[in-house]
């Protein structure tokens, strides 16, 4: 007679230890199989001491297991004490091999014969189980492996690593360092990289540390007897554009990414939604799947973070118990409608959203549960300014109910436009990372969903319906803004659907000088430079950011390219077509003759740049290739001036607890102006795109800062592409008087660097925050005696007359 | 920050940097502190030349004592600019407009305490403040004198590069040297190590302020010795040449005359090559640490003034406290 359980739980990951652990707390009858020795298999397989996330942070927990974020060690330990605790019954190395049967009477056969009999069975197996494998001859010899615990265990020793996502980068790199890598890429880039593997794996290919083979596959792998000449104990072969090349090596560490182990899961009766490799089974809203009693959680489920799973284990034993449990994110998303008048209820306003809304109409329940769980439900009195104009906010603004009012012109607050319900606006900051365009202000009764810039670009970036939606309205507004203001929307509408987004990398041409203009170009992120063929040479005469038009000139008098226009960084434009931007100057003379006067001006600007220095123009240039085209606000230090007293090093070192934010010796030097390294504030902060924690953010007034809740990465230090960010300790901020060093000469100097004996402290990212809660500014261009620091924006002292 | 209305063409004049957009000490809020010590100074004088004291002009007449009273105020406010340039937190205002006020309000010393002491001069404490005064004074003087000239001269002299960079440099410069050394011979090899542990940079503080740096750059006689040795090879090849006057295949022909005598010179052309390489980087070398020693003799000298500047004014504070305690309990 085979053992019996209420529940079976197949896996004992974050997932199935949850569930066996509330299964456990209320007295269910349970059996957790692992087939690995120990528990959570995929993330004691992670790199030692690697730190491990608790995404998404709004997310309550709600599990008998306790999680948060920290190193991999303390999460396996809490938890092999935690299941400890709970007197869950767990069996190690008993890999389930078939699961016949359904509800009431399941059978799950083991891999050592025996068979267990169960009325429910969790179903929490992951992905990782399952990796990907080459699928050559070869592929299973025991030195091609698709794992790699320790790096650090292997020595002198030929390394083909496979594979071009961040485990391959990551174990190339670190295999690197004791080892020949060659590192084999089946595209001819790393695409699929974070930014700083990306950077870090070309680096060590450009300085020949790790070889390359782009656009190579592997064809086959085979042992080689022990007296080959190379002493090497595989020939691997690999296709190449050029056909087939053979390396000779001792080990292949292919990383390749997991898939869901369809075969056996197919095995069990369950059905997948397409032939996608990729594919995930579909559940219901309570984890079922389509054999009654068969229940999936976790990323096999297509849930791939560590807390959902832990929530996950913890309500699929109470939905088989017959219980009704609320979604964990519940009491949260009440709490936050709770102002709402006539919103009790959390479904109903997700109902009320996905029909006012079209933007979200498309989003699935998950998905706008989540990105509501991050948003703010504002509901502000009628009159209340919500955006002001020029402040550097880059929130995303939805309306559910009411209007908002947009004051198109700054200098009259009676002109407006309404924004009706199911109207987003805050795009324009969001895209182009300047200050806000316009101030709007609350309408009657108005309710606003406001939405942090991480979470409103994540949406952009996974759901096509919006990205596409939020890039119209931009485009219509961005026409309308700058270029057309009295022209109705109507007659906008057809000119915006013949405009095309464009890319441009740095230093890539809009257009050329002398070319016949076929188009106007709206930049909607980035800056451009501007530049004139003076005596065989390109000479820069101006410099634009985001929110400027140019190419308008040659349309405006049917005449070629009078100047070169290339991007300053990585640059987005709307590009519109002659042809149109003709049309509609016939139909508008009011507009045509305003451009006409605008362009007018513009020229004879730059007919003065062109006759007279071109140490401006090289100024320009100078600054654009230090990357100032993205600046916001920017430390200068004029070198005829700068005395060398390092006060600015003294008084930054003074105010940011005991480090300076800024280098004055270093960086690069043009006609005596000198870049020091220092922030500059980016308009699309690199820092910010990684930042576990979301620890990074923007001021009204610009500044970016790193807040408290930093959890020390690194992440943001190796983003940086100008060095500005450093790990730091803390030091103390009560400091000892002034006095006391100035007459007895004990106690620290003033902007002495901090420096702590204990190497154990933490280390946190710290960055220039533009003294942003000092009263006076900058405390560096505050200190400097001579003047010599300031900090400037660059489209204030780079732009040419508009 | 600008105005909105203001040109911002201003920059296209190249200067605008350091022109518009740079409010220095010396021209801060368009000389505002120039205009208060230019009127500060006319007034003691117009008032020094009406007033008409019984006794003659001294600093116990009233208009001594008001010209004294703003003196010490001065001084004592003048010296508090060392407290404030360590306050960096919660002070708002730029340390720049401080500075702009200590230069012009300190050279109105000179004005206010000549006038004050009515020109009675003796060897008392009295006259110790007021000649410590003069020094501080003067001595300030030659401050703005090297803050105005040297930040420039650093500047041309870096030529964007820092300090740390031509360090490295010379390091890098140093490795190339020993190793085409190597190849000359044993003797070069020797020299070239000896001319490497001999650089010295910076040194004392006579040295840094006031030595030459040219002269200080090492490796001088190395140079010397090697473009001697390389001479002496020019010549005996130049004496062996048929068609000298050839200058076209000057060079050529010298080789294939050296080619010749290859076995008998141990590698004369190679020698040759070697020779002239070794000079240039040597000389490389040499250029780039008599820049570094300026750097450092301009950095020392921008900095050095004020060992003298800070203890003086001290010293006046000192006699400043005798000179009022003196008149108040003792005149």
């Amino acid at each position: 007679m085979s053992e019996r359980y209420t529940i079976a739980i197949v896996g004992a990951g974050p997932g199935g230890l949850s569930a066996a652990a509330r299964a456990a707390e209320t007295g269910t009858s349970h059996i957790l199989l692992e087939a690995a020795p120990q528990l959570a298999n995929t993330i004691y397989r992670y790199q030692k001491g690697k730190h491990v996330m608790a995404e998404p942070g709004q997310l309550p927990l709600r599990a008998a297991i306790g999680f948060e974020a920290g190193s991999r060690e303390r999460i396996l330990s809490t938890w092999q004490r935690a299941i400890e605790q709970s007197g869950a019954t767990v069996r190690y190395r008993a890999e389930v091999v078939a699961i016949e049967g359904e509800q009431g009477e399941f059978q799950l056969k083991l891999a050592d014969g025996t068979t267990l009999q169960a009325e429910y069975v969790v179903l929490g197996i992951g992905l990782q189980g399952n990796l990907r494998r080459m699928d050559v001859p070869g592929d299973t010899l025991p030195e091609v492996q698709y794992q790699l615990d320790d790096p650090d265990a292997y020595r002198d020793e030929t390394i083909v690593v496979v594979g071009a996502g961040d485990a391959a980068i990551e174990n190339a790199l670190a295999l690197a360092v004791n080892n020949a890598v060659i590192i084999v890429n089946r595209r001819d880039e790393f695409t699929r990289a974070k930014d700083a593997n990306l950077r870090d794996i070309t680096r060590a290919i450009d300085s020949g540390q790790i070889e390359c083979m782009y656009n190579a596959s592997p064809k086959a792998v085979a042992a080689v007897s022990n007296d080959h000449p190379s002493h090497k104990r595989l020939r691997f072969e690999i296709k190449t554009k050029d056909g087939t090349s053979e390396v000779m090596c001792d080990r292949v560490v292919a990383r390749l990414g997991a898939l869901p182990p369809r075969a056996f899961v197919e095995a069990c009766g369950v059905v997948f939604p397409s032939d996608d490799p990729a594919a995930v089974p579909s559940v219901s809203p309570r984890y079922e799947s389509n054999v009654a009693g068969l229940y999936i959680i976790g990323a096999l489920a297509g849930y791939p973070l560590i807390k959902q799973c832990i929530n996950q284990g913890y309500e699929v034993v109470e939905f088989i118990c017959g219980r009704e449990v609320e979604p964990a994110d519940e009491g949260l998303l009440r709490a936050k409608f709770a102002g709402v008048l006539g919103l009790t209820k959390v479904n109903l306003a997700i109902v009320q959203i996905r029909s006012n809304i079209p933007l979200f109409a498309g989003l699935t329940p998950l998905q706008l549960r989540e990105f509501l769980l991050d948003s703010d439900i504002r509901t502000p009195i009628a009159g209340e300014v919500v955006v002001q104009f020029n402040d550097y906010t880059n929130t995303f603004f939805s309306v559910l109910r009411g209007a908002v009012y947009i004051q198109i012109d700054p200098d009259d607050a009676s002109n407006t436009i309404k924004l009706g319900v199911g109207k987003f606006f805050g795009e324009m900051s969001l895209i182009s990372g300047r200050r806000r365009a316009a101030t709007i202000v609350a309408g009657q009764d108005c309710v606003l969903i406001e939405t942090p810039r991480r979470s409103m670009n994540k949406l952009i970036q996974s759901v096509e319906a919006v990205r596409r939606a939020v890039d119209e309205t931009f485009l219509l507004r961005a026409i309308r803004m700058h270029i057309a203001p009295d022209v109705p929307e109507d007659d906008l509408i057809e000119v915006a659907r013949t405009a095309r987004l464009r890319q441009f990398a740095p230093g890539e041409a809009l257009f050329n000088e002398g070319e016949p203009a076929t188009s106007l170009h709206l930049i909607r992120s980035g800056s451009v430079t501007i530049a004139h063929q003076i005596g065989g040479r390109e000479i820069v005469i101006a410099y634009l950011p985001s929110g400027n038009y140019v190419g308008e000139l040659a349309l405006l008098t049917d005449s070629p390219r009078t100047a070169t226009v290339r991007a300053a960084v990585v640059t987005e434009t709307i590009e519109l077509p002659g042809v149109v931007f003709r049309e509609l100057l016939a139909c508008f003379p009011a507009l045509d003759a305003e451009l006409k006067a605008r362009a007018q001006a513009r020229l004879s600007a730059s007919a003065r740049t062109r006759g007279g220095q071109s140490t401006a123009g090289n100024m320009i240039e100078f600054l654009v290739a230090q990357g100032i085209g993205e600046a916001t606000d920017v430390l200068l230090i004029d070198e005829s001036l700068c005395v060398g007293c390092d006060n600015c090093e003294k008084a930054c070192a003074d105010t940011h607890k005991g480090t300076s934010l800024l280098d004055r010796r270093a960086g690069p030097t043009f006609a005596s102006v000198h870049v020091p390294t220092s922030c500059r504030h980016c308009e699309h902060p690199h820092c910010m795109k990684d930042c576990p924690p979301d620890a990074i953010h923007r001021t009204a007034e610009g500044e970016v800062y790193i807040a408290d809740n930093c959890i020390g990465c690194g992440n943001c230090e190796s983003n940086c592409p100008y060095g500005v960010i450093q790990m730091a300790v803390k030091g103390e901020t009560a400091k000892p008087s002034l006095w006391k060093w100035l007459l007895f000469g004990t106690g620290p100097t003033p902007g002495e660097e901090f420096h702590s004996a204990d190497k154990s402290l933490p280390k946190k990212a710290v960055k220039c925050d533009m003294c942003k809660d000092q009263a006076g500014g900058p405390a560096c261009v505050r200190a400097c005696p001579t003047g010599a620091a300031i900090r400037v924006s660059p489209a204030e002292f780079m732009a040419i007359a508009r | 920050m600008r105005d909105e209305g203001e040109p911002v063409t201003a920059f296209v004049s190249g200067v605008y940097l350091s022109a518009a957009m740079h409010e220095s000490y010396i021209n801060y809020r368009n000389f505002f502190y120039l205009k208060v010590a230019a009127v500060l100074c006319a007034t003691a004088i117009v008032a020094y030349a009406l007033h008409d004291p019984s006794e003659p002009p001294s600093g116990s007449s009233w208009l001594g004592y008001t010209l004294g009273s703003v003196g010490a105020g001065l001084i004592g406010w003048l010296t508090w600019f060392g407290v404030r340039k360590r306050r960096y937190s919660g002070r708002p205002g730029r340390l720049v407009g401080w500075l702009s006020a200590h230069i012009y309000l300190g050279a109105s010393l000179i004005v206010i305490t000549t006038l004050h002491s009515g020109f009675q001069l003796g060897w008392n404490v009295h006259t110790l403040a007021y000649v410590l005064t003069l020094l501080v004074v003067v001595n300030g003087f030659y401050g703005l004198y090297v803050y105005v000239v040297y930040p420039r001269e650093l500047a041309t002299n870096r030529a964007g590069m820092t300090r740390e960079a031509m360090i490295a440099e010379v390091a890098e410069l140093d490795r190339e040297c020993l190793g085409v050394a190597d190849q000359v011979d044993k003797e070069a090899h020797k020299v070239v190590l000896q001319s490497i542990e001999e650089t010295v940079l910076g040194g004392g503080v006579l040295e840094q302020l006031f030595g030459d740096p040219a002269r200080r750059a090492t490796s001088v006689g190395i140079t010397n010795n090697l473009e001697q040795v390389r001479k002496k090879i020019e010549a005996r090849v130049a004496r062996g040449v048929p068609q000298l006057e050839n200058l076209e295949h000057q060079d050529a022909t010298a080789i294939s005359f050296l080619a010749e005598h290859i076995i008998a010179d141990g590698g004369g052309p190679l020698r040759l090559e070697k020779i002239t390489q070794l000079f240039d980087l040597i000389t490389r070398k040499r250029v780039m640490v008599e820049r570094i020693q300026r750097d450092i003799q301009l950095q020392s000298r921008l900095a050095f003034w004020l060992y003298v500047h800070v203890p003086l004014a001290i010293g006046l504070l000192a006699a400043l406290l005798c000179h009022v305690i003196a008149v108040f309990f003792y005149w």
